[in-house]
């Protein structure tokens, strides 16, 4: 190390917090000739304006750069101490806060002389760790403020105008030849009933017409590489077989050969091969569908603009953004290929989305509501409810909007058609919003029939009716009524963008929606910086929520591109080329795609992608040949720490490692709850549980701890870096078989689970490995070897 | 003068015939044309050539900006394009009123614009606010947040544990908390009274008083000490009043700021705080301050208020001990509440037999005609942590329908059924206490048809929310209403995060009540809308597309 490491140790009253059990005096004697220590110091209340101006004057006047302050915990203060080495000129990340309140004079109230003692010997832990502090700096990375959305859907075409409202450019990539998503399939919206087209085109439109917003339809995301600030992403476009001089004269509709089911209709109509894929969708244009087109030519020299060209061309576009929205929806639950196949192999069964293009104006039957094939419309119309969403095997989740969406087509159906006779048939009627309610309460007084039961079969009878066999709950009977029409309220199931988590390596939820960072708090946000999510790519929402997620998703963008650079903290692991062997083990642990392998074969070597890395650790206690410098916790530092607690008496220590984001936190509230318990422990704080490395442990039952303890977030999801505990639990499971191997009793080794408000568990935990500790039971030796 | 040309749009979601208003414009001398949708591509190029074949005065009879955003006007920077709201009248004679009026007016001047504030006022520190205090300071934007209680935090930091997760729920708000406090570009303000708000969109002007908590702000340190000399003792009353606390406290634990304050109510003016406290940073004669801020635009967090269940007296709130409500049952097993997480009655006796009663107040057309939708998911999380507190421990929910509509809450629920909770369709008639303190539930059974009675330690009501009643004290025209108490959004399924009054947005419970997750998303949600106002106000140009 270069300079001299020059030490201010300050430690604090707290009032009576501390100094009513540990004397801070005595402590500054048996610290101030320590190694390095230039200058020890004891304050009523360190943090205060008077303490924090002597440390200043002390630092100016004896050229001080490293901090230690003896007093609460970091979580408190650590801000404000880095804060006051900032305006020293010291780097911030010099500091280190020795927590001898909430985990040493709150929790040793009846044991002073053993609190007076773990104080001196957290104080050393302090001093060992910041003499190896080196200075880190923030990472300033450049910003590309260009926002990608995928999807043109409302949750994408929100994102878009918002972002580009407020200046940055956009790229909006749709797969379909025109945008709109799901919205071109619907006829009204709810609570209010009104037209899909009134409320979304305008915003398409605003879209097309947004000079700083470039649609790519018929466009695919095929790569993306980078990270926040800077992702490259390749775009594949189909070029359209007929360009924008198309001003849908229909001329070439009449000569074309090919007749399919038309898909936009619910297959109740045909098309042609060349069509409109949705009528008053942007952009506008006749489209040829190559799949089965015969390139008969015809339509050629049909088209008075020629505006056709069958050569089918692709062109790659690549692209440099900031950041990125998922806007890739939802599709609507196919019964084709399921268990309710034959229930619409019969043509009077249809689903949710079928009967809305019968009661659309330009649907297959010009808004005449009529059962398939008929030419009256239905007497007797049934709708089933969770068609394909609360299943045991196959979609459990709920798909939110079929019950409004099944009461408002009910409505409609009641006053376009007032002899008709609605039921309804569910399991539970979930109008779970303020305004959804008063659908069920309107649905019920216009004469609604609901029967609450578990429909069992749909099939056509002999006479050509539908007949729908259920559990009448009420009644406690099965029923079997006879219908006319029978509609099935079908679920959202993840849209086209799944394949997109390949290409992005977003994770996805068991439900196969995509995975947020977090679902109560950052629900919008991937664990991937600079990616978001809209809309009902994340889960099942109706377009309210969809539509202000998107606004959502494009705030947390507006916030980065506020700056011309992004800054990130200064904890991030480096790997050490020379050390590294290329095992990859790194880079398959890392839960943020943070490390990729450069080089080929066996020369290959892992590398950290520094504006993704979170500064976990977890390559760093996964790599079996020391290469990771985890700045902040090196393996030195940790190594220092471990020497210092075990210096003295360690067969009667409990040394345990506590993840910051829980574990630590957890001890942090014993202290704040006064809850007692044993002297015996000391703690040393790291990020993750899964910064863990066994040489740490090995090293810790090496010089005699009586026990070590690993402490994390509880499995599987209250971990902060996604998947760091689990990464700890597998480690901890292979070393405690290496230490029966090795002969040390692995009874020495615990493995406990405390979150942030768990001071009880942790209580306990500690007091529980203290009485082992005093009252072995194993006759195992209590001295470790090898 | 060049006569106005009007277009009207044929908009599907007019309530009346274009055609005749057409007829009848004409018949009156106006130069009128119909058009297809002028938001489909059809309508919307038909109209671009016309508007660019002739400038001059334009009268587009179509939709309201709620649903247009200016698209019309961006179509032509010669023109001058005026849009009548067509959907809102129902009738031909009106239409027609509205635009012969339209076209008789003179063109409006400019208006001048008072100069704009691009600082932000965020009424209500819970989650929401939090949230929407986070996106715009990060945006860089100034943002008072003020709270009118000690801490920010509301309802969320009383939750034992969050939905379908089971996460502690002070664990994950108590960062955001500290972040909030901490952020260059957020001033909090707790303990504050809204005395008057004036001005309009984009230039608010606000008049506040700081309340005097008896403690110097800067001095204090949360140490506690003034707490343990205090020798009053009042009820907690964010513990809901389970818990004694002292007159000088600090809210709880985990409050952001971590101060003390003094509940003058209930002071004796004894002073053993002052000689206790080592900063002297307690000062009994602080009197209120004024603060005057001023804003561009104003969020409204307020939240909502858990619905009082003593009305419905057959259930015998407040008259029995062991019946409680939800928020009551979250500090009962919060580690941090009146019994340290012990899973007991308010008496101190242990829970063997747990009820939960669903719907209290909601869905009943006499209180709560709406679904409050979290309450359903809220209970069987209760039942969950209850379990965790003691495996062997019977849980029943009596419920009208299950609503675990929501990412992961379905799965909760399925969770909750194979673990044994018991779930009764049929909502109790009635609650009473037998001699032992117990409470008895009488119901009827929807499945069996049979009625019957549950005995259980513990009851637990799960309450909606309702709107607060009290209305901030605008001095103009004011945030409206809906039918249901809740603030009015501009347009539900466009603009959900706006009300009523320009300027004024909404995020969170106080627009209906919903869950967390839908609350962090309209936190993030506003932010992006009044980020979206400040650029439209300040004429902001968007730089040039392409890459």
């Amino acid at each position: 190390m270069d300079e001299e490491v020059r030490i201010g140790l300050y430690i604090c009253h707290c009032g009576l917090n501390i100094a009513g059990v540990i004397s801070p005096e005595k402590l500054v004697a048996q610290t101030q000739d320590l190694p390095q220590v230039v200058i020890c110091r004891h304050h009523l209340y360190t943090c205060s304006e008077a303490g924090q101006r002597e440390i200043l004057e002390d630092i100016e006047q004896h050229g001080l750069n490293r901090l230690v302050i003896a007093a609460c915990s970091p979580k408190l203060h650590e801000p404000t101490f880095r804060r006051l080495l900032i305006e020293a000129g010291v780097n911030p990340y010099l500091l280190e806060m020795v927590n001898i309140r909430e985990h040493c004079s709150w929790v040793h109230m009846q044991e002073p002389e053993a609190a007076q003692h773990k104080a001196l010997e957290l104080i050393k832990m302090g001093l060992a760790r910041v003499r190896l502090a080196r200075p880190l700096t923030e990472r300033v990375v450049p910003l590309y403020r260009q926002a990608l959305v995928i999807g043109g859907g409302p949750a994408g075409l929100r994102a878009a105008l918002d972002i580009a409202n407020a200046g940055f450019p956009v790229t909006l990539v749709e797969c379909q030849p025109v945008l709109g998503g799901m919205a071109n399939a619907l006829h009204r919206t709810f609570p209010r009933g009104q037209t899909a087209l009134s409320l979304i085109n305008p915003m398409m439109a605003a879209v097309s017409l947004h000079p700083g917003i470039k649609v790519l339809t018929n466009s695919e995301v095929k790569e993306v590489s980078g990270h926040v600030g800077d992702f490259q992403v390749t775009v594949r476009q189909s070029l359209p077989m007929i360009n924008e001089d198309c001003d849908r004269c229909g001329q070439c509709l009449e000569v074309c050969p090919i007749e399919v089911p038309d898909e936009r209709q619910q297959g109740l109509s045909p098309r042609k091969a060349i069509y409109l894929p949705a009528p008053h969708a942007f952009p506008a244009s006749y489209v040829i569908d190559q799949e089965h087109c015969n390139r008969c030519g015809l339509c050629v020299p049909a088209c008075p603009r020629q505006a056709i060209d069958l050569a089918a061309q692709e062109v790659e576009h690549h692209l440099r953004f900031g950041s990125m929205v998922l806007a890739t929806g939802f599709l609507p639950f196919d019964p084709q290929g399921s268990r309710y196949e034959s229930w619409v192999a019969f043509p009077k069964v249809i689903t949710t989305v079928a009967l809305e293009r019968l009661l659309a104006p330009d649907g297959p039957t010009a808004g005449q509501v009529q059962a398939p094939g008929e030419s009256t419309p239905p007497r007797e119309i049934a709708f089933i409810l969770c068609v394909g969403s609360r299943e045991e095997e196959g979609h459990r989740y709920c798909s939110r909007v079929c019950c409004p969406t099944a009461l408002r087509q009910a409505l409609e159906l009641k006053s376009r058609l007032p002899q008709a006779h609605v039921r309804i048939y569910y399991r539970d009627m979930r109008t779970t919003k303020k305004d959804w309610e008063t659908l069920y309460t309107q649905a019920r007084e216009a004469g609604v029939l609901f029967i609450r039961g578990q429909v069992h079969e749909v099939r056509a009878d002999q006479d050509g009716r539908v007949i729908i066999r259920a559990d009448n709950e009420l009644f406690q009977t099965v029923s079997a009524d006879k219908v006319d029409l029978a509609v099935l309220a079908v679920g959202m199931v993840p849209g086209r963008g799944a394949a997109l988590r390949e290409v992005l390596k977003v994770p996805i939820s068991d439900d196969g929606f995509f995975l947020e960072a977090h679902p109560k708090l950052r629900p919008l946000e991937t664990v991937l910086d600079g990616i978001y999510l809209a809309g009902a790519c994340q889960g099942p929402k109706d377009l309210s929520e969809s539509i202000t997620s998107a606004s959502g998703a494009a705030a947390k963008i507006l916030s980065l591109f506020a700056y011309e650079t992004i800054t990130l903290d200064g904890i991030v692991c480096e790997i050490d080329p020379e050390k590294c062997i290329g095992c990859e083990t790194c880079f398959k642990e890392c839960p943020f795609q943070a490390i990729k392998m450069v080089g080929a074969g066996k020369k290959q070597k892992a590398q950290v992608i520094e504006a993704a890395c979170k500064g976990c650790g977890v390559c760093a206690g996964a790599c079996p040949a020391g290469a990771v410098i985890a700045r902040g916790f090196t393996d030195e530092m940790i190594m220092a720490q471990i020497d210092a607690a075990l210096a003295d008496h360690p067969e009667d220590k409990i040394l345990a490692f506590c993840c910051n984001w829980c574990s630590y936190a957890g001890a942090d509230f014993a202290g704040v709850s006064r809850l007692q318990y044993s002297p015996a422990v000391r703690i040393i704080r790291y990020m993750c549980a899964g910064r863990v490395h066994q040489k740490f442990i090995l090293r810790a039952l090496a010089q005699g701890a009586g026990r070590v303890l690993i402490s994390g977030c509880h499995p599987p999801g209250d971990c902060h870096y996604v998947s760091g505990n689990l990464r700890a639990l597998a480690r901890i499971e292979k070393l405690k078989k290496k230490l029966v191997k090795k002969g040390i009793d692995p009874q020495r080794l615990r493995l406990a689970w405390v979150s942030a408000t768990e001071g009880r568990n942790f209580q306990q935990v500690i007091n529980e490995l203290a009485a082992e500790l005093k009252h072995p039971t194993e006759d195992q030796p209590q001295a470790s070897d090898g | 003068m060049a006569k106005v040309k009007i277009i009207v749009c044929q908009c599907p979601e007019l309530a009346l015939d274009a055609q005749a208003l057409v007829s009848w414009l004409e018949r009156g001398g106006a130069e009128v044309q119909l058009l297809p949708p002028l938001c489909t591509p059809d309508g919307l190029m038909q109209l671009r050539t016309r508007l660019a074949s002739q400038t001059g005065e334009w009268l587009i009879a179509a939709c309201g900006p709620e649903r247009h955003a200016g698209l019309f006007q961006r179509l032509t920077p010669v023109a001058v394009v005026r849009v009548v709201d067509l959907l809102a009248y129902q009738d031909l004679e009106s239409a027609v009123a509205a635009l012969t009026l339209a076209q008789s007016t003179p063109s409006q001047p400019e208006p001048s614009i008072a100069p704009v504030s691009p600082e932000v006022l965020i009424v209500g520190g819970g989650v929401g606010g939090c949230q929407a205090a986070l996106d715009l300071a990060r945006g860089g934007h100034k943002v008072y947040l003020v709270d009118r209680a000690l801490s920010i935090g509301g309802i969320m930091a009383q939750l034992d544990k969050t939905f379908p997760t089971l996460d502690c729920s002070i664990c994950i708000l108590g960062p955001k908390l500290v972040e909030v406090a901490s952020h260059p570009n957020i001033e909090l303000l707790t303990y504050v009274g809204i005395d008057r708000i004036a001005g309009q969109t984009g230039h608010f002007v606000v008049d506040l008083t700081l309340k005097p908590r008896y403690v110097d702000m800067t001095k204090c340190v949360g140490c506690g000490s003034c707490t343990e000399v205090c020798p009053i003792i009042v009820p907690s009353r964010w513990d809901l009043d389970l818990k004694p606390s002292k007159c000088i406290r600090i809210w709880f634990a985990q409050a952001v700021p971590l101060r003390a304050a003094i509940d003058k109510e209930y002071c004796i003016d004894c002073q053993l705080c002052v000689k206790a406290c080592e900063h002297q940073a307690i000062n009994l004669a602080e009197e209120p301050q004024s603060r005057q801020l001023t804003v561009g635009a104003i969020i409204l967090a307020t939240g909502a208020r858990p619905f009082d269940p003593s009305i419905k007296s057959e259930y015998g709130y407040g008259r029995i001990p062991t019946v409680v409500t939800n928020l009551e049952y979250e500090r009962i097993v919060c580690a941090s509440g009146p019994t340290l997480g012990g899973l007991v009655t308010p008496e101190g006796r242990p829970v063997q037999r747990l009820a939960f009663i669903q719907c209290v107040g909601s869905r009943d057309r006499r209180f709560l005609p709406y679904c409050s939708g979290y309450c359903c998911t809220a209970s069987i999380k209760e039942a969950m942590l209850a379990l965790e507190h003691q495996p062997d421990v019977e849980v029943t929910i009596f419920y009208n329908d299950i609503r675990t509509s929501g990412k992961g809450f379905e799965e909760l629920y399925q969770r909750a059924r194979q673990a044994g909770v018991k779930f009764i369709k049929g909502l109790p008639g009635r609650i009473q206490e037998d001699e032992t303190g117990q409470a008895v539930i009488a119901y009827e059974n929807q499945h069996t048809g049979r009625r019957a009675q549950l005995t259980a330690d513990l009851v637990v009501l799960a309450v909606g929310l309702e709107a607060p009643k009290e209305d901030l004290p605008f001095e103009g025209p004011t945030p409206a209403r809906d039918r249901l108490g809740f603030y009015q959004c501009r347009e539900p399924v466009l603009h959900p995060l706006e009300s009523t009054l320009p300027g004024v947005f909404l995020a969170g419970t106080c627009q209906g009540p919903q869950d967390i997750t839908t609350t962090v998303c309209q936190g993030s949600g506003v932010a992006a809308r009044v980020l979206n106002m400040f650029n439209a106000l300040q004429g902001k140009v968007s730089r040039s597309g392409g890459q």
